[in-house]
This record gives structure tokens, C-alpha cells and sequence, in this order.
């Protein structure tokens, strides 16, 4: 039986936002709209629905007199991508061995 | 990026692709501080070398040690910007480690000149080791107490110097003083963190 995949992790731009998380401590909005290439509307709302499901914190502030929005993964978060990673191992099992 | 459905191959290519990038980022300009550092202090070092054969008032040249920690920072701030936007968990233990080895540096010819054993050396291991922990345990007060310790090195040379003359050099006194310091340091330096670090689980166990 597979496992259902969390559907708010199964969507392109979260989840790239989220495994970028994974491997930093924080990262900035700058940083993330680089990297996903997404556009900013489209992040802010992607981010704003992952804070609300408690997966990842963010902290707006100054940067000088730049304001600078940053993020970082909360335990849930990360509890949520691994079971995501579980749940896709199911689902490739045969051919990832 | 937009926000649509993947495949579960395609959700696994972005993870591993993310990954991979930001490990890439990691890994950058890793080796810039490692060459600023190495060609400067074979500069200096060289230079030293020739002053001290041709040079007729050597003593003086002695001073040119200094150019390596005000050179090497002024071109560590010029050519090793680091790249912003993301921290991560290996920049911070990173600079941690080699923060302390800085400081270190610093104040070590000081402990030497003045003759000054095995302790101060101890403190500031211990230091070095304290200072790294707190990096990958993130505590600010564990920081502190690591970079004091390594600091506080320096009260062995200037007790002794203070206290006892050279001519006490190998007294009972000077050793006595010399472990009194060591005990109260080590004591700051693990037994205070130690109690700090188990404080702080149970908070976050609780």
C-alpha cells in the first residue's frame, strides 16, 4: 500500500523551497527567489502557506535600511519532509534499487 | 517556477537538485582564506629570514609579524566576500574554529615571551574546543565563556610577571599560583559550560 504524499510538500515550488531549507540554516527571500526562480508574488504566497502549516519560521527585518525577509525549517518542517522522502520511497521503491 | 503537480521522479530530481546546489555553494571559495593566509605568512616568514641575516638593526624587523593578522584581515574583507543570502550549519562551525585559531595566534608569541609553560597552552585548547561546540550547539554564553578562556590565557604570564620575579622562575609559589589559575579556568571553561549545556536540554526538553 502506498502512502499518501503530503500534498502541500507535492507541489513544485514548496518543495523546492523546502529542500533548500533543509540544507541551510536560513536563507533570505533573495536567496530563495534566485535559486527556485520563481517569481516574488508567486513565492510570498508559496511561503505564507508553508508558515501557516507551522514548516518553516519566518522573520522579517532590516538589512541597513533594506527590509529582509528570512526563513528557516521548524522541526515540523522537517518531520514533514522526511516522511515526504518515505512516502516517495515507497512509491519508487523498484527503481531506486 | 510555478506551482503545479510533479511526477514522483520529478519530485525527487528537484530535491536532489536543490541539494546539490546548495551544497555546490558550500563548498565555494573554500580555499581563498587557506591561500590569503598561506602566501602572506611565506611572505613575512621569507622576509624575516633575509632581515635577520642582512638587516642591521634586526630587532625592529621583528615588528613585520604583525603585518600578517593586519594585512591578512584587510584582504580576507577585500577578496573573501561571502556569499550572502543563506547560512548554513558548516560556514558557522567554520568560522568558529578558525576564529579561535585567530585569536589564538594572536596571543600566543605573548604567552611564549614571557615564558610561560604548559597551561596557558591547555586553556586555549580547551578554548578552541569550547568555542567549536558552541558553533555546532549554537549557544552565545558557551561562545563567551570560550573565547574568555582563551583570552584569559594571557592572566598566566601576567600573574607570574606581576607576582613573582624571574628570579622565582622554578619556585614552589609560582607552580602553586600557576595551578590555582589553571583550576579556576578549567572550571569556567568546562565545569560552568558543562552545567550550561545540560541546563539548556532540560529547558528544551521540557
Amino acid at each position: 500500500m502506498f502512502k499518501e504524499l503530503n500534498p502541500l510538500l507535492h507541489s513544485e515550488l514548496r518543495l523546492a523551497i523546502i529542500s533548500l531549507l533543509i540544507s541551510v540554516e536560513s536563507a533570505d527571500f533573495v536567496y530563495i527567489k534566485e535559486q527556485t526562480k520563481a517569481t516574488a508574488g508567486n513565492l510570498s504566497v508559496q511561503i505564507d502557506k508553508l508558515q501557516k502549516a507551522g514548516y518553516i519560521n519566518v522573520q522579517k527585518g532590516f538589512n541597513g535600511k533594506m527590509p529582509r525577509t528570512t526563513c528557516s525549517i521548524t522541526e515540523n518542517g522537517i518531520n514533514a519532509f522526511e516522511e515526504y522522502i518515505s512516502a516517495l520511497k515507497s512509491y519508487l521503491g523498484d527503481k531506486l534499487r | 517556477m510555478e506551482e503545479k503537480k510533479m511526477s514522483e521522479a520529478q519530485s525527487l530530481a528537484l530535491i536532489t537538485s536543490m541539494i546539490n546546489e546548495t551544497r555546490a555553494r558550500i563548498t565555494k571559495n573554500l580555499g581563498k582564506p587557506f591561500l590569503i593566509w598561506g602566501y602572506l605568512t611565506v611572505a613575512v616568514a621569507l622576509l624575516q629570514a633575509t632581515a635577520a641575516i642582512f638587516a642591521h638593526d634586526f630587532y625592529i624587523y621583528l615588528w613585520g609579524w604583525f603585518i600578517i593578522p593586519v594585512v591578512g584581515w584587510a584582504l580576507m574583507l577585500l577578496f573573501n566576500k561571502q556569499e550572502k543570502g543563506a547560512t548554513n550549519y558548516i560556514d558557522r562551525c567554520l568560522n568558529a574554529v578558525w576564529c579561535g585559531i585567530g585569536v589564538t595566534a594572536l596571543i600566543l608569541p605573548l604567552i611564549l615571551k614571557f615564558g610561560s609553560g604548559l597551561f596557558p597552552v591547555i586553556i586555549i585548547l580547551m578554548g578552541i574546543g569550547t568555542v567549536t561546540t558552541a558553533a555546532v550547539v549554537k549557544n552565545k554564553t558557551i561562545r563567551g565563556i570560550g573565547y574568555a578562556a582563551i583570552l584569559s590565557s594571557l592572566l598566566f604570564p601576567f600573574a607570574e610577571y606581576i607576582l613573582f620575579p624571574l628570579e622565582e622562575f622554578c619556585s614552589r609559589e609560582r607552580y602553586s599560583a600557576e595551578c590555582i589559575i589553571f583550576a579556576v579556568l578549567i572550571f569556567l571553561l568546562l565545569v560552568v559550560s558543562g552545567h550550561v549545556l545540560n541546563y539548556k536540554e532540560k529547558c528544551l526538553k521540557n
